[in-house]
């Protein structure tokens, strides 16, 4: 880069019209009669005198106009102050590519401004001193990263295009951003002087690693933020018992936290807990809180949050919407079985329908929570039936390649996994088997049972589903008898069926809701309103989901749903909920590197050395205005002998 | 203005410090050895002419010749002492403290020169020389006493251009006392040359204020002349007001030399003195009267 003389730039140009007093100054400097009038009966003896003083001094006369040029200066680096004149080394570059974290730590507070501000602040910096003719490309370190300004040359573009960039509930990943910075700068190579900026707090990742994916380009890492203290909520989650729900809650710091908070839940705005959070001996601590029971026909808005809250206030809170569990939906195909007539009866909140094999085909018309297969094969509908969860009961998924029907007599039961979170409270201690299916475990299957015959109970991932595999027949054990089988699919059907739902994500996710809600069928129209105020509409189908345009706050989301003069409503809490960018801390030195790299590591504020110059400005001025009263100052030592003369 | 009886006692003791003889044209108290003047021994008859002893006329020829007509006894040198004021407006500056110790000088010089027997003629230096003749009454310092006070005129002319219009008006002849300040640009010589004849004798008497020689100002002062307008600008420091005062007594002395070497005599009296002490003493002092 080559460098040029001052670029001087004022924050604030409407002050420069205090220059405009520089005019009434200079008259009033001119009009004003400094000497006072006196008449004395003759001037003779003083003309010759001053003759002779001058002659002895010429350097006399030139004093009150030291004294004018003195205030002019004085008048000018105040109008220079009020106009926030910042004065730095302009640097010119042909092309600079800058890559922004727009990561949810960037939204800590330095002071009077965020991050994401001091770096937009540096960027826009940046952008006016180069050159006509430069080029700017802008890379925001999103999730995902993306291009939000293509190369062009047209630096007002730029300038726009950054007063638009707002931070992300993404954590930061600012080497995939670089990386992509690096591809463009590559490809551009035969423009010369290209200089990647990186503004970051590198709370993730440090700007070592940073310049390991740029090699060997020219670039200059821009630190925006400082080491901070930080707690926040990183872990969320909701569990219903057969008595009560709780909301289980993680709160961790960064190196730099230390002290007491308080984690306070409020329900619809009332406070019904708080718990003290000490960081004194761990950074990490976990608390159950247990939420009140809500009637089926209303529910309510919660609201979790540290006090005091820090400069990090993303992840000081956490809100999300409860609303009673509705009564599970599960299907049932296959022959009765009396075990599963059983289930019914264990649980009678359960909405079952029956379909039997020799019943008419079932036309998908809605989801289910839970689909229970246990006829020798599926049916041909039965890959149209949405369902959250499918329990396989002897008969094989389309991922056995060769469901065939051996057998293993009297399978003895090798192992199950007692610490899988679906197997709570499971136990196949008393687990019979009179055969099983030597069914070979799909891969990626998870077991969970395995007996002699091979993977008896095992788990599959699908994309629009999850499936339990039970490989034996169920009429050859007594898995319906022992309490197993009751355990089981209530944990298929996330813990106690009474309870409550809470709805809340965390923001690196997509934010969308079913447009019906979960209660209404149909054409709908669906309102969603973000914690700001923002709202977006749609009209779907109550089955689509509606997606949240755009950047996702912090904060509880409501939509609003409608069909057929019925209304359904949901809240929504968006957290950021993320350990990674709670407890990280940003990166506190710049530091040399080696001096064959290029690279160059500073703060934020010597971004193009460009620095507010009023106090020094008001401080030369009133220097200034000092030394022209001290010239006033000798001008009018008195002669305490004599009287003060009659004019 | 008054002179109080004490004073015009002590005044009437004093005479001017003439250093040579003058051309007389009347007769005077001064007795002259050299001439004819009046005596206790008849010498010879003239007609009388304004401002005459009146106590010299004799009636008997005004009877026979009814004419009027004066006794010359001995030869008596009889002397027009001419006191000139300086009206100019550096005289009457501020509260005319200059202009007034110069009436009140020149009224005590008439009542010397009336106690001598000389024939006193006062004149006011303004735009118009005003010049009125007392003659040798000394009741007529009443009257002189107002002619010096009548004036309110504050003259723009400098001392120089006053002198000469007068000596165009009337030539001076015999003693003339010169009351000024002396602050012309032309200089003392000049100021004085109109009236330096063959037969006058001059007696400069410088009239200055405390304000002339030692200002009392501060700060930066745009000073105005009195007499011309002219401005000057200074910064009255402690320096220069020091500078100043060495400079007026450099300035005092330059016009004593100078007019010393042209035969007048010089006193310089300052508005600080008070009457009795300028001129009883002061005067005497530096030679003006004896």
């Amino acid at each position: 880069m080559t460098s040029v003389p001052l670029l001087v730039t004022f924050g604030v140009p409407s002050g420069l019209f205090a220059l405009l007093l520089l005019i009434p100054i200079v008259v009033l400097f001119l009009l004003k009669r400094r000497y006072k009038d006196r008449t004395v009966a003759s001037t003779l003896l003083w003309q010759a005198l001053l003759k002779e003083e001058v002659s002895r001094s010429p350097i006399r006369r030139p004093r009150e106009w030291l004294s004018l040029l003195l205030l002019l200066f004085a008048t000018a680096l105040i109008a220079a102050a009020l106009a926030d004149m910042r004065v730095g080394k302009a640097k010119t570059v042909s092309q600079a590519i800058l890559v922004l974290d727009v990561s949810a730590s960037m939204t800590t507070r330095e002071e009077s401004k965020t991050r994401l501000e001091l770096a937009l602040d540096g960027a826009k910096s940046m952008v006016s001193s180069l050159a006509e003719g430069s080029e700017v490309t802008i890379v925001l370190a999103a999730s995902p990263p993306r291009v939000l300004l293509h190369p062009t040359d047209e630096l007002n573009l730029a300038t726009s295009v950054l007063n638009e960039v707002h931070p992300t509930l993404a954590t930061s990943d600012l080497l995939p951003a670089v990386e992509i910075a690096a591809s463009i700068a590559s490809a551009r190579k035969e423009v010369q002087a290209t200089t990647i900026f990186v503004f970051s707090d590198f709370a993730d990742v440090s700007p070592t690693r940073v310049e390991a994916a740029l090699q060997d380009l020219p670039s200059k890492f821009i630190i925006c933020g400082t080491a901070k203290g930080n707690v926040g909520i990183t872990h969320a989650a909701v569990a219903n018992t057969d008595t009560s729900t709780h909301l289980l809650a993680t709160v961790a710091g960064n190196a730099g936290a230390e002290g007491t908070k308080r984690l306070v839940l409020e329900r619809n705005g009332v406070l019904v807990d708080a718990r003290d959070v000490d960081f004194s001996e761990s950074k990490r601590q976990s608390f159950d809180f247990v939420l009140m029971p809500e009637s089926k026909s209303g529910g309510a808005e919660y609201r979790l949050r540290l006090e005091p809250a820090d400069d990090f206030t993303w992840d000081d809170a956490l809100s999300f919407g409860v609303s009673p569990r509705k009564p599970p939906k599960v299907l049932h195909y296959g022959p009765r079985d009396p075990f599963l007539d059983r289930l019914q009866q264990t649980f009678p909140e359960i909405e079952m329908l029956r379909v039997h094999p020799k019943d008419p085909p079932l036309t998908p018309s809605e989801s289910y929570d839970l689909a229970l297969w246990s006829a020798d094969t599926l049916p041909t509908w039965a890959a149209d039936i949405r369902a959250r969860r499918q329990f396989l009961i002897g008969c094989a998924p389309k991922e056995v390649e060769d469901p065939s029907r051996d057998v293993v007599p009297n399978p003895v039961v090798v192992d199950w996994n007692r610490t899988d979170v679906r197997m709570r409270g499971v136990g196949f201690e008393n687990l019979a088997m009179l055969e099983a299916y030597a069914w070979k475990a799909p891969a990626g299957s998870e077991v969970l049972l395995r007996t002699s015959a091979g993977a008896t109970l095992y788990w599959l991932d699908r994309q629009d589903s999850e499936v339990m595999v039970w490989a034996a027949p169920l009429t050859m054990t007594n898995f319906p008898l022992i309490p197993a089988f009751p355990v089981l699919l209530r944990n298929l059907l996330d813990g106690g069926l009474p309870g409550l739902k809470a709805y809340f994500q965390s923001g690196a996710e997509p934010l969308s809701f079913e447009a019906g809600l979960g209660e209404l069928t149909g054409d709908v129209r669906i309102v969603i309103e973000s914690p700001v105020g923002a709202k977006h509409q749609a009209s779907l189908r109550a089955s689509e989901s509606c997606f949240w345009p755009g950047d996702v706050e912090p904060g509880l989301y409501i939509a609003t749903s409608e069909s057929a003069g019925v209304k359904a409503r949901r809240a929504l809490g968006v957290g950021l909920l993320s350990e990674q960018e709670t407890t990280s801390t940003p990166a506190s030195e710049p530091s040399e590197t080696r001096s064959e790299k290029s690279q160059e590591v500073i703060f934020v504020q010597d971004l193009v050395d460009e620095r507010a110059r009023w106090p020094l400005l008001l401080g030369l001025a009133g220097a200034l205005l000092l030394l022209e009263a001290f010239l006033l100052i000798p001008l009018r030592r008195r002669n305490p002998s004599k009287n003060p003369s009659r004019s | 203005m008054l002179l109080t009886p004490e004073l015009r006692g002590r005044l009437a003791r004093l005479e001017l410090a003439l250093k040579r003889r003058l051309p007389s044209l009347l007769r005077g108290d001064r007795k002259s050895a050299q001439r004819k003047g009046i005596s206790l021994e008849f010498s010879d008859f003239r007609n009388y002419v304004l401002g005459d002893d009146v106590r010299h006329l004799d009636w008997a020829a005004y009877g026979r010749l009814d004419q009027l007509v004066v006794k010359l006894y001995h030869d008596e040198e009889d002397l027009e002492v001419r006191i000139l004021v300086d009206e100019s407006a550096s005289m009457a500056h501020g509260d005319g403290e200059k202009l007034l110790l110069a009436r009140t000088l020149a009224l005590a010089l008439s009542w010397v020169g009336f106690a001598r027997g000389h024939r006193v003629t006062v004149a006011r230096l303004g735009e118009t020389p005003e010049v009125r003749r007392f003659g040798r009454d000394r009741g007529s310092v009443p009257s002189l006493a107002r002619f010096l006070e009548s004036s309110m005129a504050r003259c723009t002319l400098p001392p120089s251009e006053l002198c000469r219009r007068l000596a165009s008006k009337e030539p001076p002849r015999g003693v003339i006392v010169f009351l000024s300040d002396l602050l012309d640009p032309a200089g003392p010589v000049e100021i004085v040359r109109p009236l330096l004849r063959h037969d006058t004798e001059v007696f400069v008497i410088q009239v200055l204020s405390e304000e002339d020689l030692s200002p009392r100002l501060e700060g930066e002062c745009a000073l105005i002349d009195s007499e011309n307008g002219s401005k000057v600008e200074v910064f009255a420091s402690e320096a220069l007001l020091e500078s100043y005062r060495r400079r007026v007594r450099s300035f005092v002395a330059s016009c004593a030399d100078s007019l010393r070497r042209y035969g007048a005599s010089f006193a310089q009296v300052s508005t600080a003195m008070s009457l009795e002490e300028a001129v009883l003493k002061h005067l005497v002092r530096e030679g003006i009267l004896r």
